[in-house]
């Protein structure tokens, strides 16, 4: 179907940010009650114009569609050009979804500050989206470094430990070190071609030099976004520190941009750089999944386990990119949305427990399972995706990436699967601490079991990676349109 | 009427204001002198005209200045870049007191800066302002320099009963005689290479003066000397020092008016120096001034990371930032000039908007002076923290505010000037001066209040534009780009 000349990706992009200022200019006693319908609104007009996405991209055109240009300084060709492929779509998608998600996961946990806290979650969905589809280098810099300040304040103001408050100094710090990497590779691209258009450096072939070059700039980048060890120290703190939706975006979403990045650049603009030295990020990731498995099957602290968990799924993510095959790449495209969404979920199962007990400490809880049923079998299902259980969610993008694996280095492999037992370990060792056993104190017993509210959210999320697992063949689609016409170049 | 002085008639406007208010003055009793500053000098409509007529002579001149305009035998020039540039020392120094007028009243209050002496000096050194930055002649820019930092230390000076502010302007006094010694011996010296003190002569001469060793010796040494002069008042390392001592002892009026006043018109003169008589010896002055700027930058930017008073936080930044924009000029560069030209402009202004809103907050009616007295602020008046965050923001080059475009600029030259190392080193140095900013943002909405702060903010001045622009930005720059380009051509 065609569209013709319709800035829909824009609409997509800006809908939140003209949300953002609304909301703002909403007066003071009724934002309480407004801004949030305001919020949610305008997240869900996002997802519905996303989803008019899926009905109107062309799967047998590659490349990129929807394409939006606006020249804003021409003397260094800074251009406004968005456009979508196939691996853009399925982290719009998941973007698209998760926000009134994670809008409503906050529904009632707001006590201060509504206002500043609804504008600051659209400002975050609007420069996210922004970042995706990206098609000008300096713009996806841009928006990476602008999503840092919604999130710098979200966790500033709205964090569980308020005492110190050195978690969003040292967010911005990683990230920037980050963002310092990225901007230096994106500068030295600009020197070397005079352009920040992806579409027109993706056409010209980079000498061998300057993509090992640039590319370890790029690699070092995202490394320290997404957690990678040795940079990994800074997510379990901050997730230490954050609400529950907080974590939810930041590792659903802005973590996962860094996943974004790596298959953006790194399969396609640099493929000598990952074909000659895979060794190494291959080496970091198979380390990260070890290490951060194991040290999660260390942890009492609930969140934090769940925070190297998702250092874990990121070194999947680097793992099948570094074997740069086709199989592999299209397993961490598969890996990087389905965990996005399971770890969002398990995130919020963090945040239900804290709201009823303010605690994360695991021998504070026992026994839930008599008292709050249906949250267990919602977590249990979260827990199974984490796991890479078949048919919930996260087995079919392990499968993409373990099978490229095992024919090119089988002890590798072997140690994947031993990993892989650590997750099984420490998730039913924590599901067991949790909501088998027996009930520890008269607190629990008078627990609640989930309302309407949480229900919906954790049914929309285990329907979402039940679905992914039973049927991938959507994601395996935009994975098809998006590496296998570029590999094949 | 003579050319000459149509070219020069803000400055004889602005003589004849500052000499008025002195006359007027000797008809008041000397206790009237408080309600003088803060009801005469200070009415917000007298401004408003002054400004809209001035603004109106700066653009007719822009739009029919095609080249230069020399006056008054050669020793003054006009061109789109002086005209711009006084134009935003014009907004930045007459905004300041104003459209300001009843926060800062305040303030001037607080400090004890309340006698009716000290709007005119003001004027007076922001005249000496507009005749630096027009200098046609090393005669002139001398005598200018002085007129512009000897009536700015008699006003630090009017605070008699304080032994900081004394002591403070005794230190920027001498830290001023010392750069004009050595701007002098300079000029001595390169009149003696040159024959002349003219800027265009000298220009022209260049081949004479490269083709005698002697010549290009005395001449060198003449620039360096000259270009120490300039450091020292700029504050540039190796000298610095003497900067943050005067920004933690003296008022924050002063500091603001230091900024605005002194260090932008120094910068653009050294620009016109750079590309027109020491065009020759851009051998010498690009790795000079790319290294004096990486220094100030690493010195800013660590040494400001140690910092719980704001004000000697904002000097180390400050010295970061001038380093910022001799690292443009070091690029010897034409985009690099300009890259550094915004930098400039757009760094004034954010850091003038910032002290403002910094000096309408007291406690006790007495000057906030560490980050311990902002904690909570967020909490009591949202509207200018939130203001303050902004430009905090924009100051710490995050995007996609102003600051972040004006450092992208720079990035960009340096990258084609130099090598991709010094990027990554100078984008760590900005890594750490954005800690600093974003400290003071944590002190005002993380934590919690200790005292009860009292702001005199009223949203009804022209500083809530700074903010708003410093968002707008993204949407200016393309238009801001040009000009400044333009201007910067009319100097060629």
């Amino acid at each position: 179907m065609h569209l013709g000349y319709f800035p829909l990706l824009s609409i997509i992009i800006f809908l939140p940010l003209f949300g953002a200022f609304f909301v703002s200019l909403i007066n003071e006693s009724i934002a309480k009650t407004n801004a949030k319908y305001v919020a949610i609104w305008s997240s869900l007009v996002a997802l519905f114009l996303t989803s008019l996405l899926w009905v109107y991209f062309d799967f047998n055109t590659p490349g990129f569609q929807f394409i939006d240009t606006l020249s804003i300084l021409p003397i260094f060709s800074i251009t406004y050009k968005v456009g979508v492929d196939g691996l853009t779509l399925a982290f719009v998608s998941l973007t698209a979804i998760l926000f009134p998600l994670l809008i409503l996961a906050s529904w009632n946990n707001i006590k201060h500050n509504l206002k500043l806290y609804v504008s600051l979650i659209l400002m975050l969905e609007s420069f996210l989206l922004c970042a995706f589809c990206s098609l000008n280098l300096l713009f996806f810099y841009l928006f990476c470094e602008a999503c840092l300040l919604p999130l710098y304040f979200l966790i500033g103001l709205w964090g569980i430990e308020t005492k110190t408050q050195e978690a969003p100094i040292h967010f911005m710090v990683y990230n920037l070190i980050g963002s310092l990497f990225l901007l230096s590779g994106i500068i030295k691209l600009y020197v070397e071609f005079d352009t920040f258009d992806l579409q027109s450096i993706l056409h010209i072939s980079l000498a061998s030099s300057l993509q090992i070059f640039v590319g370890i700039f790029f690699l070092i980048s995202f490394l320290i976004r997404l957690a990678i060890f040795p940079f990994h120290a800074w997510l379990p703190f901050i997730h230490a520190q954050s609400s529950a939706p907080v974590s939810m975006a930041l590792t659903s979403m802005v973590v996962n941009l860094a996943s974004y990045g790596m298959l953006r650049f790194l399969p396609t603009l640099f493929p000598d750089f990952l074909k000659n030295y895979s060794v190494f990020p291959g080496c970091l990731a198979l380390f990260t999944i070890l290490y951060a498995s194991w040290i999660a099957f260390k942890q009492i602290h609930i969140k934090k386990m769940m925070a190297y968990a998702a250092i874990a799924q990121g070194g999947f993510v680097l793992l099948g990119v570094s074997l740069c095959t086709v199989e592999s790449i299209n397993g961490a495209l598969l890996h990087a949305i389905t965990q996005g969404a399971i770890l969002a979920g398990l995130f919020f199962c963090t945040g239900v427990l804290y709201n009823r007990i303010q605690s994360f400490h695991m021998d504070d809880f026992g026994g839930l399972t008599k008292v709050m049923p249906i949250f267990a079998t919602l977590f249990f299902i979260f827990s199974l995706g984490l796991m890479g259980m078949p048919l919930a969610g996260g087995f079919t993008g392990k499968l993409f990436i373990m099978i490229p694996l095992f024919k090119e280095h089988l002890m590798w492999g072997l140690l994947i699967i031993i990993s892989m037992l650590f997750t099984s370990i420490y998730m039913l060792w924590l599901y067991r601490h949790t909501f088998f056993g027996i009930i520890t104190g008269t607190l629990i017993l008078s627990l609640k079991d989930l309302d309407v509210r949480e229900k919906t959210i954790l049914i929309i999320l285990s329907f979402l990676i039940i679905g992914l697992g039973i049927y991938p063949k959507p994601l395996l689609k935009v994975a098809e349109h998006t590496f296998v016409h570029r590999m094949q170049q | 009427m003579n050319i000459s002085i149509l070219m020069f008639l803000p400055e004889l406007f602005l003589l004849i204001f500052s000499i008025g208010f002195l006359f007027v003055r000797n008809f008041r009793k000397k206790s009237e002198d408080t309600a003088f500053v803060s009801t005469f000098f200070l009415p917000k409509g007298f401004y408003f005209g002054l400004i809209t007529l001035l603004v109106i002579f700066f653009i007719f001149s822009w739009v029919n200045y095609s080249s230069h305009g020399l006056a008054f035998h050669e020793f003054l020039t006009a061109n789109k870049l002086t005209i711009a540039t006084k134009l935003i020392i014009l907004s930045l120094g007459i905004g300041w007191f104003g459209l300001a007028s009843s926060s800062l009243s305040k303030a001037l209050k607080r400090d004890d800066y309340t006698h009716s002496e000290y709007p005119s000096l003001f004027l007076f050194s922001l005249i000496g302002s507009f005749l630096l930055v027009s200098s046609h002649n090393f005669l002139s820019l001398y005598l200018s320099a002085e007129l512009q930092i000897i009536p700015l230390c008699t006003a630090m000076a009017l605070r008699q009963d304080s032994d900081t502010t004394t002591h403070a302007t005794l230190k920027y006094f001498i830290a001023n005689i010392f750069g004009s010694a050595f701007l002098l011996f300079g000029i001595a010296l390169i009149f003696g290479a040159g024959g002349t003190l003219n800027f265009e002569e000298i220009f022209k001469n260049s081949d004479w003066i490269l083709h005698s060793s002697k010549s290009l010796a005395m001449f060198k040494v003449g620039f360096i000397l000259l270009l120490v002069g300039l450091m020292l008042k700029i504050a540039l390392v190796p000298f610095q020092l003497w900067v943050v001592d005067i920004y933690e002892e003296t008022s924050l009026t002063q500091v603001a008016v230091f900024t605005a006043l002194v260090q932008v018109s120094m910068l653009v003169l050294l620009c016109r120096l750079l590309l027109k008589p020491f065009f020759i010896l851009a051998d010498v002055w690009k790795p000079l001034l790319l290294w004096i700027g990486l220094l100030s930058v690493a010195w800013g930017a660590f040494g400001a990371l140690m910092q719980y008073n704001i004000r000697r936080l904002t000097a180390y930044a400050n010295i970061a930032h001038m380093g910022w924009v001799a690292i443009g000029f070091g690029t010897g560069l034409f985009s690099g000039f300009v890259s550094a030209l915004i930098y400039l402009f757009t760094y004034a202004l954010t850091s003038v908007a910032f002290f403002f809103f910094w000096t309408t907050l007291s406690y006790n009616d007495q000057n906030l002076e560490s980050l311990e007295d902002i904690k909570g602020l967020g909490s009591h008046y949202p509207v200018q923290s939130f203001f303050m965050a902004i430009l905090l923001l924009s100051l710490s080059s995050l995007p996609p505010l102003a600051g972040f475009w004006a450092k992208l600029f720079i990035f960009f030259n340096i990258a084609h000037a130099e090598s991709l190392p010094y990027v990554i080193f100078l984008a760590s140095l900005s890594i750490v001066a954005c800690v600093c900013y974003l400290r003071i943002i944590k002190k005002i909405y993380f934590e919690e209040s200790l005292r009860p702060i009292s702001s005199s903010y009223d949203w009804k001045t022209s500083w809530t534009l700074v903010p708003l622009y410093v968002i707008a930005f993204i949407g200016a720059q393309n238009l801001l780009f040009t000009l400044v380009k333009e201007a910067l051509r009319s100097e060629l």
